[in-house]
């Protein structure tokens, strides 16, 4: 099936519900979801909700903010407190269980106080084959997922996106910060605060595309995108690299000689294959 | 101890360390890094030696020191 045909096939599917709560961070997939459920229902029964936390980087709440913005998107914006969970707090192979679960809750609690039907995420079809143990949080609150079940991948929705003139079309993925920490390390305000300055200052360096710091206690291990890599392993850039994560307070840093990889802390903790 | 195969790969005076299925490799000159062909079978040799991630670790004094002279380059 094209990716035209199972765009269709997704709005129809929001044509036929009275009204949608989508659980919204500003990435491509719940943008594109946003953007496709306003176009369904209209502004009137449609609401996008950011969950902000110290998990959630500041760059992509004020992108989410300007999407929303962009779009004419009615939006509601609430805090969680996942840091104050020990279960997520210990940071376990299903810490982002925890996480969904307060956050699925409060949304599913807001569409029932507000009258929203139907409360949907992006989750898209190649998420399925994801470790995601958020899933489970979504089904026990009855989280709908219309783009994986339309069988939208990435790439489709990054097309369909660009069709719109959605912005976030070409926008690497953004998951929270505590994916940059293995398993096992205690999940810190101030260890995603350092994650967060080390990955804004590789930005202001002028990297782009996909990149993580993956924070290993002393040690930062940058993941560039491999089309980057090359380049930044150069002498002067990589000492460049390497002051401009010191200075979020890092005292080694070293560079990932593969490069980014989608769930590479999953990878390491053997949860998922090489 | 003997050397391992992804030790042998690297210059005499890289040192790697080891952190579970991560290998650091501590490197005082970064330039044989950019050739993606050697990158490639010091990935492979990770690999082969159960190590699902491999980084480089730049030292303070990094490509500071004059590089040696080609031929002991080469005997190396």
């Amino acid at each position: 099936m094209t990716a035209a045909l199972k765009e269709g096939a997704l709005l129809a599917w929001l044509r036929a519900q009275p009204s949608v709560l989508v659980g919204f961070s500003g990435g491509v997939d719940s943008a594109y979801l946003a953007a496709v459920s306003l176009e369904a229902l209209g502004a009137d029964r449609v609401l996008a909700v950011i969950g902000r936390s110290a998990s959630y980087p500041e760059e992509q709440w004020t992108q989410a903010r300007a999407v929303a913005r962009h779009a004419a998107l009615p939006l509601l914006e609430i805090d969680t407190h996942e840091l104050d969970d020990p279960r997520y707090a210990e940071n376990p192979t299903d810490r982002c269980y925890y996480c969904k679960g307060e956050l699925w809750g409060l949304l599913a609690q807001i569409a029932r106080e507000r009258g929203f039907a139907t409360v949907v995420d992006g989750t898209n079809a190649d998420d399925l084959h994801d470790w995601r143990p958020g899933k489970r949080a979504a089904r026990e609150h009855g989280i709908v997922s219309p783009l994986a079940d339309a069988g939208l991948t990435k790439d489709e929705i990054r097309a369909l996106s660009a069709a719109r003139g959605l912005p976030t079309w070409s926008q690497p993925s953004s998951p929270c910060l505590s994916s940059r920490l293995p398993y096992g390390t205690p999940v810190t305000v101030a260890r995603l605060a350092q994650v967060e300055r080390a990955e804004r200052a590789l930005r202001a360096l002028g990297i782009t595309g996909d990149l993580r710091v993956r924070h290993h206690e002393d040690l930062a291990r940058v993941e560039l995108a491999p089309a980057m890599l090359e380049a930044w392993l150069a002498p002067a850039r990589l000492r460049a690299l390497r002051d401009a994560v010191r200075g979020a307070g890092v005292a080694r840093v070293a560079l990932d000689l593969r490069g980014f990889r989608s769930g590479s802390l999953n990878v390491l903790a053997g949860v998922t294959a090489a | 101890m003997s050397a391992t195969a992804l030790e042998r790969a690297l210059d005499a005076a890289d040192r790697v360390e080891r952190r579970g299925a991560l290998a650091i490799v501590r490197s005082t000159r970064a330039e044989p890094f950019t050739d993606a062909a050697h990158r490639a079978r010091l990935l492979a040799l990770a690999r082969a030696e159960g190590f699902t991630h491999l980084a480089l670790e730049l030292d303070d004094d990094a490509d500071a020191a004059a590089p040696l002279p080609r031929d002991q380059s080469a005997a190396r």
